[in-house]
Parts: C-alpha cells; structure tokens; sequence
C-alpha cells in the first residue's frame, strides 16, 4: 500500500474537476492532484452539446437578475436563491475565462460570442460552440491543465472518504492500472465525480460511468445527500440504449407521434406542440406509451418523425442525430420515424453543501453534477449545467485553496483501506449466487418502473422494498476477475455497489415528496404543495443500513414562489 | 439471430506467459461495442476493455479488427461482418502501445509526446485582453482555420494506424501535430509560441511523415492530420527551417513545377542531398538498358500560362517570393539548351505582343527589381 | 471501344517516357483508347500542399479542367496522383467559393473545371469500365505460376472519401491478378505498410525500413514478385531498393507491365526489361 500525499485532492476530471485543478493550479504554491477513475478527455462533460448560459457584456436588455429569475422557476422554486445569485452574476467572467483559453465558441459576424434561445429563457443567452459546447470546453481545460502541469492521477477509482466529524483527512482509492488500495492524505477534497443516472441503467443518456461515485463515497462517509428524487427526463432518448437524440431535432420541425400516428402533443401542448419544455413533452411521451398507444411490438416507445424534413435538411442540420439513429437504432430517419422515450438525463439532487460548494465537514467540497448546491432546484434549464460546472468548479478551488493554505497537517488512520481492501476481497471471494449484469439489469428495471417519470405512492413502496432487496442481494455478487491490473470487473462491481447505495436514497425523498414538483411528477399528488413541501429533503445514510430523511429550508431572497407557467 | 466469432486478444499479464486469442460468438447487432458489453455481461466478465460515452464522443473504445483500426462504438457489427465476408473477426488493442492487459493501453506516451508540441493556447496578451471581463473579439471567419482540428477527442485511432510511430519512435504521433497546427493558425496565440511549436515538431519528426494518409481513413471525427504535416512543413520553411532534406525537397517542388510543369526526378538527390552521383548511377544504368534518359521535363503547351495561374495564385496568397527566380532561370537555360528553345525569349515575345496574361511580366521584373 | 483521357504526371514522362507507349498497347488488347492528355502538368506530388493547398487545387483544377475540354474521364494510374487530384475534384466540387475563383484563373486559359469528368484510377476502371472478364479472355501468356504478391499502396484506399475499393479488406488487385492467371498472394507481412516512397527525399531511414518490412514480407512467403497498380510504390520498390544495406533483390512490377506481358506484348516492350532488379521468370 502506498501512501501519497497532497494538499488538495480533486476527485473527477470533468468540467468541474479540471476547471477547479486550473484555478487551484494557478493560485497556489501547494500539492494538487487531480484524481479520476477514466482520463479526463472521457469525462462525460464532453457529451454536453447544447450551450452554456450566461450574461455577457453585450447581451443587451438582459440581466443576471433575469437570468436568476429564469433559474429558480425552471426549478420550480425549489432552488436557493442566493446561490443561485452567485451562479449568473459569475456567469460572463467564466465564460470569457475560458474564451481566452481557447474554447471556440461560436461567434457572430461583429466577432463577439454568439448566443441562442434554449428552453426556459426569457432571452437567447446561451453561449454555444457548434452542438459540441461539453467537449470543447472539456479537451481546452485539459489543455490548460497540462500547460499548468497538474498532477493526474488517471484510472484511479474513489473508494472512501476519510474524516474525522470536523475536517477532511484523506481518501482512500484503488490503482486501476497497478491494482491495489491506496490511502492519500489530503487537507482538502473536491468532490467533482458527475451524476448518477446510471441508476436507470438500462434508459439513461449517461455514460456507462457516470454511478455517482463521489456521492455514494459521500452518503457512506456519513454526509447528506439532498433532493436526490429530482431526476432529469430527456424526453427523446433512444428506444433501444438511451442514448440522445438532440432536442435539436424537434427544434428543425421533427412530430412526435404514437401508434396510431397521431401528433398526440396537440393534447398536451397544443400551441407549443413538439416545443414544449422537456419535462412536459417526457410526461407527454410516457402518458401515451402508460395508456396503450406506444409504438412497436411491445408499445414501448413514440416515434419521432423527421422524414418528412428530407434527406438534404437532415444531413445539413441534423448529421450526428441521423448517423446515431443509424448507428444505435438500426433506424434511418430518412426513411423512417425513430424510436424514442424518455431517457434519465441528469440528477438534481446530490451532495448537500452550502452556496459555496462547502460541506459540513471543513475541506471537503462538492462541485458540479454530483454536488446539490443548489442552484438546479426540481428542475434544471438547459445550458445550466455547464454554467453550475464551471462557476462552482472556480470557486470551490479558491475556497480550497483558502483552506489549505491554513489547515493543519491530516493523519488519517489507515483503518479505512484496510476496511477497503477487505471491502475489495471480500468481492471476489463472494459466492456468485447473483450475476452482476443481471442484478443491474434489474436495478434499472425497478428503477424506471417505480421511480421514473410518473410516480405514485404505492408503486415507490413496493419499488423501494425491491431497492432494499437487490442491496441484499448484492452481497452475492461475485467479481470473476481475480488479477489485480485492470480489472475492470472489479470496477464495474464497485460502480454497481454505489449504484446500489444510491437507489434508496433516490427513493426515500421521492415517496415522502407528497406533491408533484419540477422532474418529480407524482400520479397522486398532481400538484405543486408550497405550503408543506417548499424545502430540501435530506438524507443520510445511518450504521444500521436504514436511510434517514430529514427536511431543510429553501432560501428565498428575491423571487416569491409563483405558478410555473410558459 | 444472426451472429459471428470474435477473436479477441487477452492477455494478464499477472497470469499469462504470452498473448492469445479467445474466441466469443456475439450477436450481430449493433456496434462492436455492443458487442464487447455483450461478451463481459453474459459471457466473460474479465474480459478488459475501456469504454465511456457509448456515442463518440470520450475516444475510450479504439481498437484493431483484422489490423484495421477503428472506433467500437461507431463500428457496426454488420459492417464487419460484410466487409470480412465470414473471415473470423480478430479484435486487437491498438497498436504501438503498451498493453496493459487484454485490449487495455498505455495511452500516456503519446500523452507526453503531445505535450511536447505545446498543445495549448499561448496567448498574445496583446490580442487577448488581461482584463477578465473583457472579451476578445475572434470573427467567425478565422475559426475555419481550425475547424476540423478542435474535433480530435484523443482517441489515439491515428497513433495506432501510423506508419511514422510504426518506424520512428521519436515521431510524435499524427493527432500531436494536428492538436498543435490549431493553435498555429490561431491568432490570439502568441508568435514566439509558434516559433516554439515549430522547432519541436521538427525535433518531433515532422518530416518523417509518410504521408500514406491511413490517419485522415482511421480519425473517427474527420480531422486530417496528415494534411495539418503539410501544413506545418510550409510553416517550418516559411519560418526559415529550411536546412532539412524535407525543405529542400519542397524547393524542388515549388521551382521546378513552376518552371516546366514537372519534378524532375533526376536532380531530385542532387537538389536535396547533394548526390550528384545518383543522376549520373541512374543515367548509366538507364542508358544501358536501351532507354532514353531525358535531362529535364518537355516544357508543354501552355506552359506559360501555367505559370501565370501558378504565380496568381501564390501572389494572392502572399507567397510569391517562395519561388526561387535563379533556380527557375537556371532550370530555364537548362531546357533552352536540351530543346533549342529559349523559354525567356518566349516570354518576352509573348510580352511584346501584348498576350501575356494578367501582367505575369511586370510582376515577374517588379519581383526582380526591374521596371 | 472505350475511350479515356489518360493523365501522365511525372511517372510516364522523362525516362519512362517509354512507359506510356507499353499502357497504350496494353489498352488496346481490352478494346481501350487511352488519350494522352498532352497539356497536363505534375499534380504537385502531395507535395506543393505543403506549399499552398490552393496552389494544388488549381493546378488540378487545370489538370481536370483538360480532360473536361476533350469530353473525356481521367484515367490516372499513379495512387498519389489520383488521390491528390480525387482531393482536389472533391474541394471544387463541394466549394462554390474555390471552384469560381479558380475558374477565373483558368478563363485566361480558355479553360474552365465544370466537374463533368469522372477520376478514374486503374483499378476502378479496371473493375468498372474494362471488366475482369475482358481481361480474362485478352489474356494470351496466362502467369501460370507466378507466385505475385499483391501490393496496393496507400493513395488508392486512404483517406475513405476517394477509396477506390473497401479500404479494410480490398479485392479489385487480387481478381485482376487471378484473371491474368497468376497465383494471388494477398497475406504476408508489410501487404499494409506504406512503400515510403514520399518519405525518401524527407527521411530517407524510413524509406528504407518500409521496404524492408515489405519486400522482406514478400520474400518470406516466397512470391516471385510483388505487382502494384501504383508507379511510385513500383519505383520504391525497383530503384530504392538498391539502396538498402541488404537488399532481398525482389523484383517487383507495376501492374500495367505484367498485364502487358500476360496480354502478349514482349518482355522488352512491356517495360518488364528496363527493370533494376530482374524480371526472371518468364
């Protein structure tokens, strides 16, 4: 076992992870290091295509204040608002940050960076770079971190979080590559490790990584997560994988239609039609697909039509939409509609730390998808997830740095990789009576069925019991793979094992959650509860394996809750 | 459901003395990223293998089938199947890295070479504002410069399929040189970085591009690194590196294309490495056999106005005293003395008669200092 | 008889002036009339796009642009000249912008690229305007016993856009050998490596490693020859092998000549004699 030791730790080497190594990197004289379980190049902010909001100099007759107000009712007020406040003002300055890194954004003939409408904006503030805004943004960071010589710690997967109820001492982790557990003593952790979608394994646009890793590190580490029932639908995924269908395609005049051909958002959204918000025209598609009319032999997903755009506007426009259809679906839109549902997208809800990205414990930060800050709310806005990356990515690195720059020396226990390794052991002497790929399989299941886009009390019951089972059942798992150099069975293990810690605490929130809010749509409370659910759930993880929830209050400064209406 | 065998290398090296093959019949369906889950879900779970976004865009899952690299998750199955026409399909980590086990690389090396080509922006303090919350103006014009080469996603298809890295270690890898050309042709980057990238890409064997054009076949994104050499090479001589052999033969190139519409293989090693004897071995060896060995190309027909496209064009692109005008006279008086005609006097009576085009002839003497 | 404007680029002129007559003949056995295109220039070699790419696109633009004014396809049978003007036909084509300010250019010439002539190289025009089977039955040496490695060269299958056959697993080379009745050799160590012909006047080391990987490749497996519809992979093969430390002497053949040979034409006349490494085997 070796032990390495730094200042500061960042774990995930996505968006947030590397924008907070640069700013960490360019601000001080100590030991960062970066720590990801893939390269950085692969993290999943390089999927993001649509844009980033925010404010610029010139974007004329708009404001942060507009911006902010945009926010917090496209999350159904459940947002706090102060950080929210934080968010957009900082909007402008990180976008010209990493416009003079390099990031190509997409320009307008004056030379000043182009900006577009996207849905729930009241004006075109969305900075775009061609439908590859995540990968620019993410190959340029890593650009700059090896300009700036940041340490990586490439292919090495989290496994604990080390602390002592006050202050963060030390992670724990496993050597992809090498193999092996290892213990880092660090002042200070950023926890930047993604989403955890991948709880709805089998329909989610997800990376096959993005299991929430930090999250679940967290939740066992003794912290709380919050408003983890607030899980993003995109309503056109791939029949068959999940995989996206850009909303760009129903913007270029693509119809939704069921089984019987019908353009069935006239019932739904009659003026907006295939335009509606996404949460919306997802309940739409899940309505029809719930109530018989879905396509195919097993009435399990809508078509998407775009045959009637032609050959020539579909190439020019829509060239990535059509090769995946193609590639992913067997389908060629040209010809014939595609197979969709709604897919799990993004996850609201996750670390809970204040409006500076700070946790309970001193040194330990939460930025990004896997943080709940939280500026998203019940719902999060297109192009706001890169803003939130970035902005809490920079400031989450200066409060770092801040910290460390004070703390005293760490001396964790080598207790927990001990813990770990007999953790890891225990893994491959298991006794198989559960297959790993078929337990999964069935999380997503349980998942989708019980906790996707409609929710009722009963189903979330029997759901979470099943949630509890498959926990149990997950003890039989058994890692076939024995060597200790890239055993990717063992991580795919690991993944599932967090997947697995997160469901309930998905489920919990989600079945207490008595109103139907932002991404949480429940069958039987139809409506909005101010009165009783404005706040946060919170949950934790207690000793005996039972997850406790709690309620916190949402802050409120400038804007009133109000109807949410478009 | 129709299937098909893939061969697939494993290797341990915990466990196993050498590499081998292990054979898996998969559906044929999807991509072949599809099938690798497939293998590892149902059928062999220790079977090693990255893979991340499933819709290229991470670069995780490049590989070989039949040697061929590719992109699992933009390779589909029933491409496969028809283009090997039921051969076996063997599936191979990439090449020229190490193996870390099964189809798993060594992807820092290339990493580190990259690095050696300051793949970053550098920027020109004076085109990019020091001031935050400035913005610096960039006109949608200037980015087709490096449109193509912002897509590379580090997959390392290129690194694989390369015949430069195949023979020269040093090489830094054709995505290297893309990555850096973006930055060359960008301006907010400063011009003593792009000095910089320049002598490094030809420490890092610029010239020892083959140019056999397998990284443009095997980039699944569409950049063409072997097109962003060339690039690179025009910068290097136009920098004024032009002491390699590579320069020289571009010389060669430039002059003589100029002045007869043709290379002349004959001069070629005397004009870049100095060989005199090689034209002389050649002309011998040629002579004997009872072929003709002409000393310099047959200036055609329409030549000269060949040369007026020829020069337009380097004009416009602010490059017209690239070509070498005593060279071009030398090759001139060459041909004028093996075909009895005077290309100059040609020239000067196309002048005198008023059809010479587009005033190849003024520019020709304002280029030389003439009238 | 089929008619086609043939593009000479720098391997048919010269010294190999000669070699033009032999693909002449060689045409006229499948019913082919092969037209010099007299006016064409050099298509810069892949080489004057480290000049100026544009520079490259308008001499082929001109190049192209003289087929055009005959009537007539372009039948290039040089890999890196066919790619090199294939590229350029491909940027006309698709660029408005380039192609009018280009043609501007060519008007002082009477000259104009509209993008009506097809780019041929041997092998699809072999395959798709000749046909196997006219080659089988002009075939009157039949290569019995001729052990032939198939060599295809890079320019002809990479980059994808203007492949002439499947880039992964091509075919057209080995059923053109099969017809003259050769015995095919298609797997051997180095079928994939680039000849290094373009690198020989840039690093010379690599040249000479390509080669000997191939024709080393080659010897292994114990053909008599290597054939290559490419003149340049021909000519790395034939003269730059001379200059390798331990030369395999494998004597090679574009594949033109051994066509030439099968079809009847004499040894001397099919450009087989005139090579630095002997042609035995008759």
């Amino acid at each position: 076992m070796v032990e390495l030791d730094y200042d500061i730790v960042i774990v995930g080497g996505g968006g947030a992870g590397l924008y907070a190594a640069l700013w960490a990197a360019e601000n001080t004289i100590l030991k960062v290091a970066v720590m990801t379980k893939v390269y950085p190049t692969r993290s999943h902010t390089g999927a993001a295509e649509g844009g980033i909001n925010a404010v610029l100099t010139h974007s004329v007759g708009d404001s942060p204040e507009a911006h902010a107000y945009d926010t917090v009712k496209g999350s159904d007020f459940l947002a706090d608002q102060d950080a929210v406040d934080i968010m957009c003002k900082m909007g402008a300055a990180v976008i010209y940050d990493i416009a003079h890194r390099g990031v190509p954004f997409s320009r307008r003939p004056d030379g000043r960076i182009a900006q577009r409408p996207f849905g729930g904006a009241s004006f075109p503030r969305t900075c775009y770079a061609a439908d590859k805004t995540g990968f620019y943004i993410l190959q340029t960071l890593y650009e700059q971190c090896l300009k700036n010589n940041v340490t990586f710690l490439n292919e090495w997967f989290l496994l604990s979080i080390i602390h002592n109820g006050e202050r963060v001492e030390g992670l724990t982790a496993w050597d992809i590559r090498n193999g092996g557990v290892h213990l880092i003593r660090t002042k200070a952790v950023i926890l930047a490790t993604g989403g955890h979608a991948r709880v709805y394994w089998n329909r989610t646009s997800n990376a096959l990584g993005n299991t929430g890793d930090g999250t679940a590190a967290a939740l066992r580490a003794g912290l709380s997560l919050k408003d983890m029932e607030f899980i993003q639908f995109h309503p056109t995924g791939l029949a068959k994988t999940g995989i996206l269908v850009t909303e760009g395609a129903r913007g270029e005049g693509g119809y939704l239609r069921n089984k019987d051909g019908e353009r069935f958002m006239k019932r739904y959204a009659p003026e907006k039609m295939e335009l509606a918000p996404r949460d919306i025209v997802a309940r739409a598609i899940q309505t029809e697909i719930d109530e018989g009319r879905g396509c195919g032999p097993n009435g399990d997903y809508i078509c998407l039509d775009l045959t009637h755009l032609g050959e020539e506007k579909i190439n020019e426009r829509l060239p990535q939409t059509r090769e995946h259809a193609i590639l992913y679906e067997g389908v060629d839109p040209v010809k014939e509609p595609i197979p969709i549902a709604p897919t799990a997208h993004y996850s609201m809800g996750g670390i809970d730390t204040d409006r500076l990205g700070r946790t309970p414990i001193k040194g330990l930060y939460a930025a990004g998808e896997c943080a709940c800050i939280s500026v998203h709310g019940a719902n999060r806005l297109g192009g706001n997830s890169l803003l939130d990356v970035l902005v809490y990515g920079r400031l989450t690195a200066l409060e770092a740095v801040k910290y460390a720059d004070e703390a005293p020396e760490t001396n964790p226990s080598m207790a927990k990789a001990k813990d770990d390794e007999k953790r890891i052991l225990e893994l491959m002497e298991a006794d198989g009576k559960e297959k790993l790929a078929d337990l999964r399989r069935e999380l997503g299941n349980v998942m989708m069925k019980h906790f996707g886009v409609f929710r009722e009390e009963k189903s979330m019951k029997e759901g979470l019991e099943k949630l509890m089972e498959i926990k149990e059942r997950a003890r039989h798992v058994k890692v076939y793979d024995t060597s200790k150099k890239f055993n990717t069975d063992l991580i795919t293990a690991l993944e599932f094992l967090n997947l697995v810690d997160l469901a309930p605490a998905i489920a919990v929130p989600a079945i207490e959650r008595k109103e139907s809010r932002g991404a949480h749509a429940r069958k039987d409370y139809p409506k909005r509860d101010d009165k009783n659910f404005l706040k946060h759930s919170v949950v934790k993880l207690k000793e005996d394996g039972n997850y406790e929830l709690s309620w916190k209050p949402v802050t409120i400064t400038k804007f009133p809750p109000e109807e949410r209406k478009y | 459901m129709e299937t098909a065998v893939l061969q697939v290398f494993r290797y341990d090296p915990e466990k196993d003395q050498t590499p081998y093959y292990k054979e898996y019949e998969v559906p044929v369906e999807g991509t072949l990223l599809n099938a690798l889950l497939y293998i590892k879900d149902n059928l062999d779970p220790t079977l090693a293998f990255r893979a991340f976004c499933r819709s290229e865009v991470c670069g995780s899952c490049s590989m070989r089938v039949n040697g061929k690299t590719k992109l699992a998750c933009k390779t589909p199955m029933k491409e496969l199947v028809e283009t090997w026409k039921g051969k076996p399909l063997r599936i191979d980590p990439l090449n020229h890295l190490k193996v870390i086990k099964d189809l798993v690389v060594d992807i820092d090396k290339p990493i580190e070479k990259m690095k050696t080509l300051i793949p970053w922006l550098v920027p020109d303090p004076r085109v990019v504002p020091t001031d935050p919350m400035h913005e610096s103006i960039i006109y949608p014009e200037e980015m087709e410069a490096y449109k193509d080469q912002i897509h590379c996603m580090l997959c390392f298809s290129c690194y694989s399929a390369c015949e430069a890295v195949e023979d020269n270690d040093r090489y830094r890898g054709p995505f290297a040189f893309s990555k850096a050309y973006r930055f060359q042709v960008d301006r907010r980057d400063i011009e003593t970085a792009k000095e910089k990238r320049i002598r490094y890409a030809i420490s890092g064997g610029l010239w020892s591009c083959v140019q056999c054009q397998k990284c443009l076949y095997v980039c699944p994104k569409g950049v063409k690194p072997a097109e962003d050499i060339q690039n690179l090479r025009g910068q290097a001589v136009k920098k004024g590196f032009t002491d390699k052999p590579g320069a020289k033969k571009l010389k060669h190139f430039v002059d003589w294309i100029y002045a007869t519409g043709q290379i002349n293989r004959l001069y070629l090693p005397e004009e870049v490495y100095g060989n005199r004897e090689a034209r002389e071995k050649l002309t011998k060896a040629y002579t004997e056999m009872g072929v003709e060995v002409w000393e310099v190309p047959k200036p055609t027909k329409g030549l000269m106005k060949f040369r007026d496209i020829y020069l337009e064009i380097l004009s416009k692109e602010d490059k017209a005293l690239d070509l070498d005008f005593s060279h071009v006279r030398k090759i001139d008086r060459m041909v004028s003395e093996i075909f009895k005609a005077d290309i100059c006097t040609i020239i000067d009576r196309a002048h005198e008669e008023g059809r010479s085009s587009r005033g190849l002839i003024s520019k020709l003497k304002g280029l030389l200092g003439g009238k | 008889m089929v008619k086609v404007g043939f593009y000479q680029g720098c391997c048919f002129q010269g010294q190999d002036a000669h070699m033009f007559e032999t693909m002449k003949e060689m045409f006229e056995k499948i019913d082919v009339e092969v037209v010099l295109l007299e006016e064409t220039t050099c298509c810069g070699g892949n080489t004057i796009d480290e000049e100026n790419r544009k520079l490259s696109y308008a001499i082929n633009a001109r190049n192209i642009a003289l087929a055009e004014r005959e009537g007539l396809d372009m039948l290039v049978s040089c890999n890196t000249c066919y790619m090199v003007i294939a590229k350029a036909k491909r940027a006309l084509d698709t660029n408005k912008k380039l192609r009018d300010e280009i043609n501007a250019l060519l008007k002082e010439e009477g000259l104009e690229y509209r993008g009506t002539s097809r780019i041929y190289h041997l092998l699809d025009f072999f395959r798709d305007v000749v046909g196997y089977d006219r080659i089988r039955k002009a075939v009157k040496r039949p290569l019995k016993g001729w052990k032939v490695a198939a060599y295809y060269g890079c320019h002809v299958l990479y980059p994808k856009e203007i492949a002439v056959d499947n880039s992964d697993n091509p075919s057209s080379l080995q059923e053109i050998l099969k017809a003259l009745g050769a015995e095919v050799i298609d797997e051997y160590e180095g079928k994939d490596a680039c000849c290094g012909y373009h690198s020989f006047f840039t690093d010379k080391s690599m040249t000479l490693k390509k080669l000997n990987r191939i024709l080393g490749g080659v010897k292994k497996v114990g053909a008599d020859i290597v054939a290559t519809p490419c003149p340049l992979c021909f000519k790395s093969f034939d003269i730059y092998q001379t200059n390798m430390e331990n030369s395999p002497k494998v004597p090679s053949s574009f594949l033109p000549e051994i066509m030439a040979y099968a079809f009847g034409i004499d040894k001397e006349k099919a450009g087989l004699a005139h090579h630095l490494i002997k042609v035995e085997k008759e």
